[in-house]
């Protein structure tokens, strides 16, 4: 019961931000645009939905986990440097109840966001298209709450290990970094390092499935696989290039059974449940563990 | 305190009704008639090639009419699907490329009107022609550039408004109001005390 109202009491304060409204908006009038502006690509209806919310997921991809941290990082930090942890701690609140109560509250605040930009896309889609693939947009939605739950996990957990605002902060920035624009960046990227670390440094013969594998532990790359396994088949996202066989379109099914066991669609479901429960175990150990005086 | 909650259960409403009114009328495909192409092939060639080549005198009073307010629209004019001619065939987008792929090029939408001799009470055709080092002589160059005056390729299809239109700016500006307003009245009705 203490739970839910540490959920309660924090979902109250999160819905009086008029921040986290303006990003709301934001986001529902990018989804609504890039609705609008896709689809003149030669296909039905359906299909032409169904790409527009894989275009969907890839702008997500990058906006969702900005989004993500922003809401959570000060969860707790900011209660434990503002003092207002003292008070959530009294009786008969524990510092589990907290924790769970945070992180619900959160994740419940970055799903609303996500369904605010889906309900924005699924009108122009319906109005622009007249067509509702249901199994792509709530595949996609499903995935994307998901893949926001991992960077709320990460977030939550910073911000219940960090003694101060500023150490959450750092901490947020520094998993974005870490965690995306590493992956996303064109000149310095994971691949690259791991790849000069194991012919340069180490001398050995290039093995694109090592710096794929290292790569895909990510949750940013286990989100684009993630999405594939809702895609149709035609429609899936090519990732791992470089461990492909010449002689297989990147189109086809065996673009992704072609592939090592680690490196396939399926795996990415490992990776997310990774990031999503890990972190929470070492935040909420950490935060057990801390002296809040 | 009341006002504010007026406001915002108002903006709310407002909000839902306008992210489901432009979702129940979506935007309705048109007819589009472009002769913005070319060609300079013979009828013969094009025959074979399985596009319709049709006289104008041929065409029906409603084809004629199209075709000339093609001409008149700078190549391009479009009309609802119940208005479009009975001899012209309305590919969308994916029976085009179906069309393509199954070599059938007369459900590809691609119709060669041929002028009468005397044009003159029509509006001038779009084609282009750009003589080639191998049209040899002048006649025979004179007499392609004749030929891809006379024989105008016009594409029919089947699709959406382009997105400047008015019927698909008046949607989106909905969706995005929507999204305003429940942003807006969200926020309202969440602050209250």
């Amino acid at each position: 019961m203490s739970s839910v109202s540490v959920v309660r009491k924090d979902f109250r304060g999160a819905r009086r931000s008029r921040l986290l409204w303006a990003a709301a908006v934001v986001l529902g009038l990018i989804a609504a645009l890039l609705a609008y502006v896709s689809g003149n690509a030669a296909g039905t209806s359906t299909e032409t939905v169904q790409s527009l919310f894989r275009a969907l997921t890839l702008i997500m991809s990058i906006l969702l986990p900005v989004v993500a941290l922003v809401a959570s990082y000060l969860a707790i930090a900011g209660e434990r440097e503002g003092g207002g942890i003292k008070f959530l701690l009294s009786l008969p609140n524990t510092r589990r109840d907290v924790f769970v109560g945070k992180l619900a509250s959160r994740l419940g605040i970055v799903a609303a966001g996500i369904g605010f930009m889906y309900v924005a896309a699924i009108s122009v889609a319906l109005t622009r298209h007249g067509a509702f693939p249901a199994a792509v947009v709530f595949g996609t939605f499903l995935v994307t709450v998901v893949y926001g739950a991992t960077f709320v996990s990460v977030a939550v957990s910073m911000s219940a290990a960090a003694a101060s605002k500023s150490r959450a902060i750092a901490g947020a920035f520094g998993s974005y970094f870490v965690l995306v624009i590493l992956y996303v960046f064109p000149v310095i990227q994971v691949p690259m390092m791991v790849r000069w670390l194991h012919t340069t440094l180490l001398g050995a013969d290039p093995n694109p499935d090592l710096y794929n594998a290292v790569q895909y532990t990510s949750p940013y790359l286990a989100y684009r696989k993630a999405v594939n396994l809702v895609l149709p088949t035609d429609m899936r996202q090519t990732i791992f290039v470089s461990s492909l066989p010449n002689d297989i379109s990147y189109g086809s099914a065996a673009a992704n059974t072609e592939l090592p066991l680690y490196l396939q669609d399926e795996f990415s479901v490992a990776i997310l449940a990774f990031w999503l429960v890990v972190p929470l175990l070492v935040g909420y150990w950490l935060f057990e563990r801390a002296d809040l005086e | 305190m009341n006002r504010r909650n007026t406001i915002g259960t108002a903006l709310v409403v407002l909000a839902i009704v306008l992210f489901v009114v432009p979702a129940v009328f979506p935007v309705q495909p048109m007819l589009t008639h472009d002769t913005r192409s070319s060609t300079n092939a013979p009828p013969a060639e094009l025959r074979q090639q399985q596009i319709q080549v049709v006289t104008y005198e041929n065409l029906s009073d409603r084809g004629q009419e199209l075709y000339v307010e093609t001409l008149e629209h700078d190549g391009e004019y479009r009309v609802g699907v119940d208005e479009g001619a009975p001899e012209f065939v309305y590919p969308t987008d994916a029976e085009r490329h179906e069309a393509y792929e199954s070599d059938n090029m007369t459900a590809a939408g691609s119709v060669v009107v041929v002028r009468p001799e005397d044009d003159s009470n029509l509006p001038r055709a779009d084609e282009f022609y750009r003589p080639r080092d191998e049209d040899g002589n002048d006649d025979e160059a004179q007499q392609r550039r004749e030929r891809a005056m006379r024989y105008d390729m016009m594409r029919t299809s089947t699709g959406q408004p382009p997105l400047g239109s008015t019927p698909q700016l008046l949607r989106l500006g909905a969706v995005m109001l929507a999204v305003v307003f429940l942003g807006v009245g969200g926020y309202l009705l969440s602050s209250k005390s």
